[in-house]
């Protein structure tokens, strides 16, 4: 009879518990991730049963001899700006909630709400609240505000912003969880201790509260920058990428699905992840030495 | 209990296949059959279930499943390069002909193609894959109604009478032109007329010999520019940023817009739209006329074939498939109820607003087969054809003169090789 020594036995419940979850990962992660990387490398239009290795040929027709693929990336600036408007405002409202004012609980709901609804959904809602004589123009003209309605998504000098506003209304309460959960951890003796000493509320901000949460606001950078990168459903389904507003990844997908160059569009996909971990290696850096200091 | 006793029947049914003869004896029609459309509104009426009852009915044994999807020209090629395409599809027109053999399964055993037109589109290298539901006519439907309260009593004939009564409906507080361009495809409309300014229904094959086809005095160019005038003069819906297309069926069923440039197909849906909005004989408001596309009063109408039927090579009842879509296309009045001009011409078109446009006795051009040179062309231009966002982004371009440049410069670059 077999008897199962402890560490056999740990070794057994490690690789049990661990199997679901690398098997999921490996089948909807990491293999198409090695996927995508080898149809950068070929000419595959997505449809037929061939595909030639054309080695780096996508990439430099991206980087170099058709630049217009990479226009969408600009765009990213704009919801980039909005990220860090969102950012403080999240920051804001935490502090203001963090203290306890009455309803507070009632304010977080409100602010978090439009995070957990689904954001197919709350495009299709902007898509009606930002239409002409939709529901923002009406809300003016119910307040008197009549001389400033709009054409949000027809007008090209306002449609970018318009997006963007409806984007961090969708974010800010994610945000505002997290720099909420990172306040609630900043011990209060510091504070009363602070006080004593007679410093003001923005003292206290700035002396306590911010370097406590340093962190998690370069860590909520990352996250927007990245998010700035991708975004995709709110233009995607207000605007169909009308007016200039398509994404880098509206481009993208147009590029595999409309004009059928799997290849092209993989490779622009992984450009994408390429920006994505420079933004990130770079902001880690950043934020390191400041831990250093 | 059910179910195993349906696995043995049709284990049974598939060893009796087996064990015949090899080689080309004819399948049974028999078993399941999965068919994608993009008639999703023949769910709603009901038609799908009509049918496909009949069909049944007439061979027993047999069972189809219809799945509607509501964005075909996109969905379809994900399901396709997944393998799963069904039985029954359509041919997609982004799957260049040469490699419909991958895809499709040869038709030729069919007898339709005597009774069929446009036939010659689906066929490659002698071998033919597909048949339309039906021919389509593109021109304006109006709304009569609209046009008697901007007072207009006259079918505009020439381009300038166009935009007068265009101005005239603005007048009134009626939608003029809808081109839906929030919506996206229905701008290929723009792709189509360049044929008619061309007058010539093969003109995107000499397309590939120009370097600059989008220049103002070139027809496509001309297609382009005319609804460049038409929404710089506040003719066209004024939230053309958002997919409108299920409200202005209903606007233009109700009157509250005058016009729009599609094919005879949309009519049935306008009058649907209508219908459903509490209008009674809808019909009876809506007609057709020839686009005026110039000032010479000769306005011509465009014929082009609407999807055609294939059927799947990965099907595993191919005979069964075959017959769904002789039942379809011959036994049923699918073409008639879709407004089409039917298919098989052995089916008489019975649309009044068909009628009325042939009163007017317009130029007939029948629009040629895309090359699959042009298409790649196209594609590698970043034109979308028959898709309508580049010209939509070229419409509205800060600068017209510049997109138009731009994308001649793309077509010049994607013709040199």
């Amino acid at each position: 009879m077999l008897i199962a020594s402890a560490k056999n036995q740990r070794r057994l419940v490690i690789i049990g518990f661990l199997i679901l979850p690398l098997t999921l990962l490996t089948l909807f992660s990491i293999y198409p991730f090695f996927q995508l990387i080898w149809f950068s490398l070929t000419d595959w239009n997505g449809l037929s049963p061939d595909k030639a290795f054309v080695g780096l040929q996508n990439y430099s027709r991206i980087l170099f001899d058709d630049q217009e693929l990479l226009t969408p990336l600009i765009n990213s600036v704009y919801y980039f700006i909005g990220s860090i408007i969102q950012l403080a405002l999240a920051t804001y409202f935490a502090v203001i909630l963090n203290r306890g004012m009455p309803g507070s609980n009632l304010f977080r709901m409100l602010l978090f709400m439009p995070f957990v609804l689904n954001s197919v959904a709350v495009s299709m809602v902007f898509r009606y609240f930002l239409q002409i004589d939709g529901g923002l123009d009406s809300l003016l003209h119910l307040v008197g505000l009549d001389m400033l309605k709009q054409e949000w998504v027809q007008n090209p000098a306002i449609v970018k912003w318009s997006l963007v506003f409806a984007s961090v209304w969708r974010y800010l309460g994610f945000q505002l969880l997290i720099t909420y959960g990172a306040l609630q951890s900043v011990p209060t003796d510091q504070y009363e201790a602070a006080q004593i000493e007679g410093a003001g509320e923005w003292h206290q901000f700035l002396y306590i509260t911010l370097p406590s949460i340093a962190p998690v606001l370069g860590l909520q950078l990352i996250l927007s920058t990245v998010g700035s990168l991708e975004v995709f459903e709110v233009p995607f389904l207000i605007t169909q990428g009308a007016n200039g507003t398509k994404t880098f990844v509206m481009a993208t997908i147009e590029e595999a699905f409309e004009f059928r160059r799997v290849g092209v569009a993989s490779a622009m996909a992984v450009i994408l992840l390429c920006f994505v971990m420079i933004s990130i290696i770079a902001q880690r850096t950043l934020f390191d030495r400041e831990g250093e200091k | 209990m059910k179910n195993s006793v349906k696995v043995t029947v049709s284990a049974a049914v598939v060893a009796l296949f087996s064990m015949g003869q090899p080689g080309q004896t004819a399948q049974a029609v028999d078993g399941k059959i999965t068919f994608y459309t993009h008639f999703t509104h023949f769910f709603e009426s009901g038609h799908w279930d009509k049918w496909t009852s009949e069909f049944e009915e007439k061979f027993p044994g047999t069972e189809v499943e219809v799945i509607g999807i509501t964005n075909y020209r996109k969905e379809m090629p994900t399901r396709i390069s997944s393998g799963d395409y069904g039985d029954v599809l359509n041919i997609l027109d982004s799957i260049p002909p040469n490699e419909y053999v991958n895809f499709y399964e040869s038709l030729n055993d069919m007898d339709l193609n005597a009774t069929h037109q446009f036939v010659e589109r689906y066929i490659y290298d002698g071998i033919m894959y597909g048949f339309v539901y039906g021919v389509n006519a593109e021109a304006v439907v109006y709304n009569k109604e609209a046009f008697k309260k901007a007072g207009i009593s006259e079918i505009p004939k020439t381009k300038s009478d166009f935009l007068e009564a265009c101005e005239k409906l603005k007048a009134v507080d009626i939608t003029p032109l809808e081109i839906n361009m929030g919506a996206g495809w229905p701008m290929q409309q723009w792709d189509k007329a360049a044929l008619m300014f061309a007058n010539d229904g093969d003109y995107y094959e000499k397309m590939l010999t120009d370097e600059a086809p989008f220049s103002k005095d070139k027809p496509y160019g001309k297609a382009i520019g005319f609804v460049k005038e038409l929404f710089d003069k506040g003719c066209t819906e004024r939230d053309y940023t958002s997919n409108n297309w299920n409200p202005s069926k209903a606007m233009l069923g109700t009157g509250q817009a005058a016009m729009w440039f599609l094919a005879n197909w949309s009519v049935p849906q306008a009058v649907e739209a209508g219908e459903a909005m509490g209008l009674e004989n809808v019909s009876n408001d809506l007609g057709m006329f020839p686009l005026p596309i110039d000032d010479s009063g000769k306005a011509p109408i465009l014929l082009n074939p609407d999807w055609a039927l294939g059927v799947s090579v990965n099907s595993k009842n191919k005979a069964t498939a075959k017959a769904w879509i002789d039942f379809l296309l011959t036994q049923t009045d699918v073409a008639n109820i879709a407004g089409f001009i039917p298919g098989d011409t052995r089916i008489k078109p019975t649309m009044p607003q068909l009628v009325e446009l042939y009163s007017y006795d317009p130029v007939e051009i029948r629009a040629g087969t895309p090359s699959s040179k042009f298409k790649q062309a196209m594609s590698d231009a970043r034109l979308d054809f028959m898709t309508g966002t580049y010209i939509r982004d070229v419409i509205l371009a800060p600068d017209y003169e510049k997109a138009i440049a731009d994308i001649n410069r793309r077509w010049a670059e994607a013709i040199k090789h």
